[in-house]
């Protein structure tokens, strides 16, 4: 393997939310990833990576559950690519935790009885196509710009915080899924809450929590001038489109930016992962001549 | 505890610094109270002490106090604070290890049904090794009698196909085995 296509190579760890409930990201980010010639190899074997749960239990197990999947993936000498925040959040947390201070990583290497050591790292999704792949590659195979989506990119908690152990370099103001959206002709609108919290798992357990804070997300990409959200994490997808409501005000579609660049891409697979959104995103997609 | 001059007295623990330092808190005693974590908690409207006082009660010892708190349950972990502080005190860390310490005592929670939801998620990976969404709201349903909330959700998310049944992983009882090792039942 020469050091061009193996920096294009990756192994692929989908997640339980991907395998489920945002199936469409699943399939947009691999047809995506594929199309600018990203080969992932899924990591035999994977497991949960504890999510939420885990961490509000235990700490030691909300480090062991990921570190297996580290472990798993090791030997095959290639970096994880985690579409979903979460999963690429408690990863890269467990990565920096365990490499950073030898007793957690023996701690880790009894208890899960496998060992990682830091030969491969974990990326997100975005890092993978800005970073590794390059945004002059997207824009070379748009083939259908998105003119007229204005749309706000939201971002979310877990790819930007928390910034010691994630190595996020900007976790006030990201700025990738803007660059990519302007990269397929979307207009994405500054606002201030790219990085603000939806209530994330307090989904089933407080959902009045999440209502509270959906709505004024909402209310805020209305007020920023946008039509629909865009973005990377499967639980600000599911929290916003499930939980938007109706009474103070219009619901707008949520979007995971790789269904946006398939379009671009010209793929028609994109219809039927657009029709699994609670808020159907086909009205404005048709008013715009996108569909 | 209220006194007749209407003084409060508290009842510390001196020892839950030292314990929350043992489980990896630092800086702790560096608070300046300025109030950052506070004012930026996306939850605070909904919780009975802010992050700030929470962070205040732990240095003073409070620990019945702050484990009867609906506060350490409602943190939703957007890490806000922690990113913020200018101590380096990594609040949203604090509130974890302090739930962590609640539920090992076996006190009863101010924010039951969170508690429920975080012990049955961890019952499906348990026996799965991997998330089953129509299990866990099935059983979270069960054991908190909560069947009509969100039926309208339940039903879209029928009616889209957005519940699938996922397949057993095959890593499953090494999950299992990490779980019962560091997990406290409830
Ligand atoms: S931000 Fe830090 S120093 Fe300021 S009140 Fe909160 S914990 Fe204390
Ligand atoms: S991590 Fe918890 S306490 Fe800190 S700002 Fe977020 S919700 Fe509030």
């Amino acid at each position: 393997m020469n050091s061009v296509e193996e920096h294009k190579k990756f192994a692929y760890y989908p997640g339980c939310s991907l395998k489920s409930s945002a199936a469409e990201y699943d399939h947009s980010a691999k047809a995506v990833l594929g199309k600018l010639g990203v080969e992932l190899v899924e990591i035999p074997g994977w497991t949960c990576c504890g999510a939420t749960s885990a961490h509000s239990l235990s700490h030691d197990l909300s480090i062991a559950l990921p570190y297996r999947n580290l472990a798993l993936a090791e030997p095959a000498g290639l970096d994880i690519v985690a579409p979903c925040a979460s999963c690429y959040n408690r990863l890269k947390v467990a990565e920096s935790t365990v490499l950073s201070d030898p007793a957690e990583k023996d701690k880790m290497d009894q208890a899960v009885e496998r060992s990682y050591g830091g030969k491969i790292s974990t990326l997100n999704i975005l890092e993978v196509i800005v970073d590794r792949v390059g945004i002059d590659s997207v824009m070379r195979l748009v083939v259908k710009p998105l003119s007229g989506l204005k749309v706000v990119s939201y971002y979310g908690c877990l790819l930007a915080r928390p910034p010691k152990l994630l190595g996020t370099s900007n976790p006030d103001n990201p700025v990738e899924l803007d660059d990519l959206m302007a990269a397929v002709g979307a207009e994405s609108l500054f606002w201030s809450y790219k990085t603000d919290c939806c209530g994330a798992g307090h989904a089933m357990a407080r959902s009045d929590i999440v209502i509270t804070l959906v709505d004024k997300l909402r209310d805020m990409a209305i007020e920023a001038g946008a039509e629909a959200f865009v973005t990377a994490c499967p639980m600000c997808q599911t929290n916003l489109d499930m939980r938007q409501t109706s009474a103070s005000g219009e619901r707008l579609p949520v979007f995971f930016f790789t269904e946006l660049m398939a379009l671009a891409m010209g793929m028609k697979e994109a219809e039927g992962w657009l029709s699994k959104h609670i808020v159907s995103p086909f009205p404005l997609l048709k008013k715009l001549n996108i569909i | 505890m209220h006194s007749k001059s209407g003084i409060t007295n508290i009842e510390a623990d001196p020892a839950f610094k030292t314990e929350l330092e043992s489980r990896g808190v630092r800086n702790l005693t560096k608070c300046m109270q300025c109030m950052r974590c506070g004012v930026g908690c996306p939850v605070a409207h909904a919780m009975d002490f802010t992050p700030t006082q929470i962070i205040r009660m732990a240095i003073l010892g409070m620990k019945e106090e702050i484990f009867a708190s609906k506060t350490i349950h409602l943190c939703s972990a957007c890490n806000t604070c922690t990113t913020r502080c200018p101590m380096e005190i990594d609040v949203a860390r604090t509130m974890d290890t302090m739930k962590e310490m609640s539920v090992e005592s076996g006190f009863e929670p101010a924010e039951r049904n969170s508690v429920k939801f975080n012990d049955i998620f961890m019952n499906v990976v348990r026996a799965r090794g991997r998330v089953n969404e129509p299990l866990l709201f099935g059983h979270y349903k069960m054991k908190t009698g909560t069947y009509f909330d969100d039926m309208e959700i339940g039903m879209d998310m029928i009616k889209k196909r957005k519940i699938k049944f996922s397949p057993k992983a095959a890593g499953r009882d090494e999950v299992r085995k990490i779980i019962d090792r560091f997990r406290h039942k409830i």
